[in-house]
This record gives C-alpha cells, structure tokens and sequence, in this order.
C-alpha cells in the first residue's frame, strides 16, 4: 500500500517536519505501521532522520564529539524520544556519513553521496544537482531523472571549500560563525584571500585584519575563496540545473550568494539542508522495506 | 588461495633475495621506472632492482625534495637514506619524467655509489629515433662496463629471453586469474607482480612459472567477484589499496599500470640482433604518459576494458605526478564517450585516505552497479 504522501506535519518538540515534494511517489511502502529511519554521522554532527507514511517526522542534530559510534546512537536516541516513540518501531535504519560504519545497529550503511542524492530528490524531484558542503568534504552529486546518482566529485584531502575552513577563519576573526553569512551580505567591497591553503588563508586574513580591513569585507572575501573552489569541483563535474545545496554549510548565506554568482545559477537550500543525507538515508531504508 | 607458492613472492619483497646476491660478491643496480633497460643491467652481470615507495613519513627527504613531486620519489629517497638500499651500486634510469631523473642526481650526491646514468630516450618510433636509441644503448652499455660489468651479444640474447619468458609467465597469470583458475584477491596478485620488480629474474621466473603451473592444474575455478573494475594509473605500491577497492565491492580484473599490465606486456620485441630486438620492445611497448600523447594512450585503455569486461576505471594517481594528471582529463572523455564510467582517486605518502578512498568507491560501485 502507498504511504499518504501529502506531507501532514506533526509538531514534536525540538524536531523539524519536512514535506516532501512529488519525490517520494517512488517510494513503496512496504508497512504503514512502520518507521524507518536514517542517521548521517558527520565529522562534525551527527543527524537523525525518522520517516514514516512518505514525510519525514523530525529530525535532529548534535555535536559528533570523538566517538562517531557514541553519537550515531545518542542523536537517534534522543530523536525518538523526541517523537515518542520506540525503537521497536522502527523497522529499518540507514547510517551514511563519515562514521556510518560505526552505528553498528543500523541495517545498512550507504555512502552520504547515494544518501545527500536521495534525501534532495525526495524533497525536490526538479533537483538535478546537489552540491553537499559538510565539515571536512565538499562535494558534488549530479542526478538523473529519476534522482539516481549519475555522476559525483569529492573535494581531496584539504580542508579549503568545507565547514572546517569557516570554522577557523571565525576562529581568526572573532566572529560568531552563525553570523558569518549575514555580515559578508553586506560588505561593498569583499577582500582578496589568495590562498586556497587553510593554513595560509587564516596568516593571510591576520595580515588582512592587521591591516585594518573590515570584518565583513574579510568575511565575504572568505566567501568567495570557498566559493571559487566548490565552483571549480562543480564545473568538473557538469553542474546542471536546478541546483540544490545540502550539508552544514548550506546555512551560511554567504556562501550561497558568492556559489550562485560564481556558477551564474539559482541554488535551492532548505531548512532541512543540514539534515538532508539523514532523510535521505530514511528514505532509501524506506524504499528497501 | 592458499597457495605455497604464494610464500615466496611475499618473501622476496622483502629484497632478501636481491641483498643476497649482493653479499654473494654480485652487484645490484637499482632503477625507478619500466623504461630503464634491465635487459642490459642484466646481461652485464648486474642485478637489477627497482626501488620503491610506499608509506611512509618523509623527513630526511624533505631537506632533500620539495613536497611538490610525486610521493613515490619522495618515500624512495627517504628509505634510501634510512638505509634501505644501501646493497645497491647505484641508480640507472630510462629518462622519463623529470622527477626521477632529477632524483638520480640527488641520490649520487647523498646516497654515493659507482654508478649513475640516465638513458635518453625518443619520444616516437622512427628509423631514426631507432638510431638515436641504439646510440643511448651503446652509452649505457660504456657505462656497465666501466662499473665492472661484461656484456656480449650472448648475454643480452640470453637477458632477453629470460625477461621475455618472464612477462610471458606473467601474463599467463594475468589470464589464469582472469578464468578463475588463479583465485587470487587483487591485492595478492599485485604483490605476485610487485615481487617481481626486487627479485633476481631467474628466481622469480621459477616462482611464475611454479604459480602458473599449479593454477594451470586446478580443476576449480572462482572468478573475483563484486563489480568488475580496471585501475589505471603509474605506481600502485600498496596493494591495501587494491584490497579497499575490492572490500568496497569491485573486483579488479585489469590494470594498466606500469607495476602491472605495461611492464608484461609486449614480451618480447623483433630483429636480427638483440640490441634490434631490445629497442623493437621498448619502442613497442604500451606507452607511459610521460613518453606520448594521451591520445595515444586511448585506444589501449578502452580495449583493456572491453576485453577484460570492466564496468568501469578506477583512476589511482600519485599526487603531482604532471604526465598522469594532465592525461586524466583527456581519458576521462574518451571512456565517457565510449559509455565507460571512471573514478579519481590521488595517491599520497601520509597514508591512504581510507575514509575518502571508501565512500568514493562504495558510491561509485552504487552508481554503476
């Protein structure tokens, strides 16, 4: 039997009810009593995401802390707490991020890129490109039609173009990273960070800030060199429309703004941007009853 | 595959069998690439031994090399200065890319040695760039000579032969895996190949052919199973690699590295003399990007992967190795065009990546399985 796909919302304390575009006609439910749920284990969050009926009930995120296995369990944990309900309900659990392999109860890991295409296509089947910035990846998933992955790239290992980048250059500047986005939008005239080093873009932003430059124009400089390096990921893959950007850093509306100028495209980002591989992830283990 | 004859490949990568025909009053000759003529290394009464890579932290090379060039160099001059290759005489390579030949100058000048050559080679095969590599021939075989060696006509006849019965073992086991006859993993395999760049060449045709011989005689056959893949790329020295390739549920059917598939190929080349036939091999042989057009490289690429039935081509590069990574956008278009899908993955001196290196994988195989 087909679960109601209308998207109802339920308020639960603490959690965020998503509705689902068209996407999720193509999941089969297999039991409508059931829940299933998935949990994205990120270098630096870990996210739950509990479905059921073809919507996405709530979700949830926490800091990862060391122990990657530790808060898979914790961030579900408390989740279904949040919702009230057991864990005896659940049916089906997909881990994805980094430490998917650590949440050792979970019926099956899949990668954050078959999740992140999953969970954009559920919630926006016109998606044809996501464009995922977590702490410590950036990457870029193209999708076909029927929202399965064609195409991907992953940033290597550097930090340049990921949340980790933001977190210390907010470091280096003194400045709240959840009031990055904001200020960077209204700099007139966005300084030049020439390095694509971490390392040498936080001397460079000293040098910047012992200069006397201001924040703001720091800031959205610094938007613009993360920007530049997703763009390159972006156009070696084939970036086509409509875009859609998932992950943490999708919050940050600096970075956003400084991506669609450098691409010369729209980009989509939900409230559920942070929490998109979880859904997807509870959406694949939806799929697979 | 349990296999006795398995130990003895995992043995001889530990250059014991090299070191002792050193300490047997031989002479070893150590060498970066597959366009360093072993033949004659070997016909001159040397042994050749190629000198590796790997893992590892790079500290005493760092004085030396900038952390720009390709790891391989890197962790190769850093166990050359642990100690590593100290039974070598010296350093003889084809003139290939410009790292390793600018290494062989940094290894005279700290690692010492009485021996030291690069062999200039052509770029394309005319009657001419023939000549000239004859005339490159003759200079390395001066060189031999002054560092004690003794090469005839004779001895090269018999070099040749014996390389050529190797990669001809070789390929035979290339194929015996490929039937499932020789069931095993790709990272055994590879170790198998690797062993036979740092074992004395008679030793090691015993061990092949011994290999061959027993996967030959199996009734039994177990094809590699998961999703069907080609690695392409220079050095694969870590078989882990291959092993995480396979865990994450590919099978490596073929290759067409230079410590694989394009050193054993093309046994033998053709000629009325050896030194005709030595060059007829070498100018013949599968091209590395260094030495040819990436355009020249396709036709090779795409037909390894139709024979062997890969479903795709898992890209394993040595970070800033230049002559790979400039080809790589070049192949990625052909096989994409020809409905073949790759993957891209940079090797490093620090470690594998494994995290990265497995969500690529596990996402790739999820793509095209």
């Amino acid at each position: 039997m087909r679960g109601d796909i209308s998207g109802r919302r339920r308020e639960s304390p603490g959690c965020t009810v998503e509705k689902p575009g068209s996407g999720a006609t193509a999941i089969e439910e297999r039991d409508e009593e059931m829940y299933t749920a998935g949990i994205d284990v990120g270098s630096i969050t870990a996210k739950a995401a509990v479905f059921k009926d073809g919507a996405v009930l709530g979700t949830k995120v926490i800091f990862t802390g060391y122990s990657a296995g530790d808060a898979g369990r914790r961030v579900y944990e408390e989740l279904l707490g949040e919702l009230g309900l057991d864990a005896s309900s659940v049916s089906r659990i997909v881990s994805t991020g980094y430490g998917r392999n650590s949440v050792t109860f979970a019926s099956k890991a899949m990668t954050e890129i078959i999740c992140h295409g999953a969970g954009a296509h559920f919630l926006n089947p016109h998606v044809r490109s996501v464009i995922d910035v977590g702490g410590q990846d950036s990457k870029v998933i193209i999708l076909n039609g029927e929202g399965r992955v064609s195409d991907f790239a992953m940033n290597d290992k550097c930090a340049a173009g990921t949340g980790r980048f933001l977190e210390v250059m907010a470091r280096a500047l003194e400045v709240d990273l959840a009031d990055f986005g904001q200020l960077s939008l209204v700099s007139d005239e966005p300084s030049r960070i020439s390095s694509i080093c971490t390392v040498f873009a936080e001397s460079e932003v000293i040098s910047l800030i012992s200069k006397g430059e201001q924040r703001k124009n720091i800031i959205a400089g610094i938007h613009d060199a993360v920007a530049s390096r997703i763009a390159a990921l972006a156009k070696r893959t084939g970036i086509r429309p409509p875009v859609m950007m998932t992950g943490g850093v999708a919050r940050n509306i600096g970075v956003v703004k400084a991506l669609e100028r450098k691409l010369e495209l729209p980009i989509e980002v939900l409230e559920s941007a942070q929490t998109n591989g979880a859904i997807g992830a509870a959406v694949i283990a939806a799929r697979h009853g | 595959m349990n296999s006795p004859h398995l130990a003895p490949f995992l043995d001889a990568l530990s250059m014991e069998p090299a070191r002792n025909s050193v300490s047997k009053g031989g002479k070893a000759i150590g060498y970066f690439c597959t366009y360093t003529p072993v033949e004659m290394i070997h016909a001159a009464g040397f042994t050749p031994v190629r000198v590796g890579g790997g893992i590892a932290a790079v500290t005493a090379a760092d004085a030396l090399t900038p952390n720009f060039i390709c790891p391989f160099m890197r962790v190769a001059l850093e166990r050359a200065l642990a100690g590593e290759y100290r039974f070598l005489s010296g350093i003889v390579q084809g003139y290939t890319c410009d790292v390793a030949c600018g290494l062989v100058h940094i290894w005279e000048e700290n690692i010492g040695g009485e021996i030291y050559h690069t062999v200039p080679l052509p770029y394309n095969d005319s009657p001419a760039a023939r000549d000239f590599l004859r005339a490159s021939l003759q200079e390395l075989a001066a060189k031999l000579k002054a560092a004690g060696g003794c090469m005839s006509d004779g001895s090269l006849n018999r070099s040749l032969a014996l390389y050529g019965k190797i990669r001809k073992t070789v390929m035979e086991l290339y194929e015996l895996r490929q039937s499932g006859k020789l069931p095993l993993s790709g990272a055994d395999f590879y170790r198998v190949l690797q062993a036979g760049f740092v074992t004395p060449p008679e030793d090691y045709l015993v061990m092949a052919e011994r290999l061959r011989d027993q996967a030959a005689d199996t009734d039994e056959t177990d094809t590699p199973r998961g999703i069907p893949i080609l690695i392409s790329g220079s050095l694969v020295e870590v078989p882990e690699i291959v092993a995480i390739c396979e865990d994450a549920g590919g099978a490596v059917v073929a290759d067409d590295l230079c410590t694989g598939y394009r050193w054993f190929s093309h046994p033998e080349g053709e000629g009325h003399d050896p030194m005709e036939r030595l060059i007829d091999r070498y100018m013949k042989r599968i091209p590395c990007p260094s030495r040819t057009r990436a355009e020249e490289r396709i036709p090779c690429l795409v037909e390894l992967v139709s024979r062997s039935g890969a479903r795709g081509v898992v890209f394993l590069l040595q970070k800033f190795c230049t002559p790979h990574l400039a080809d790589h956008p070049v192949l990625v278009k052909a096989l994409k065009e020809r409905g073949i899908p790759s993957l891209f993955f940079e090797m490093e001196e620090t470690g594998i990546m494994e995290g990265q290196l497995r969500t690529r994988l596990e996402s790739f195989f999820q793509v095209i399985g």
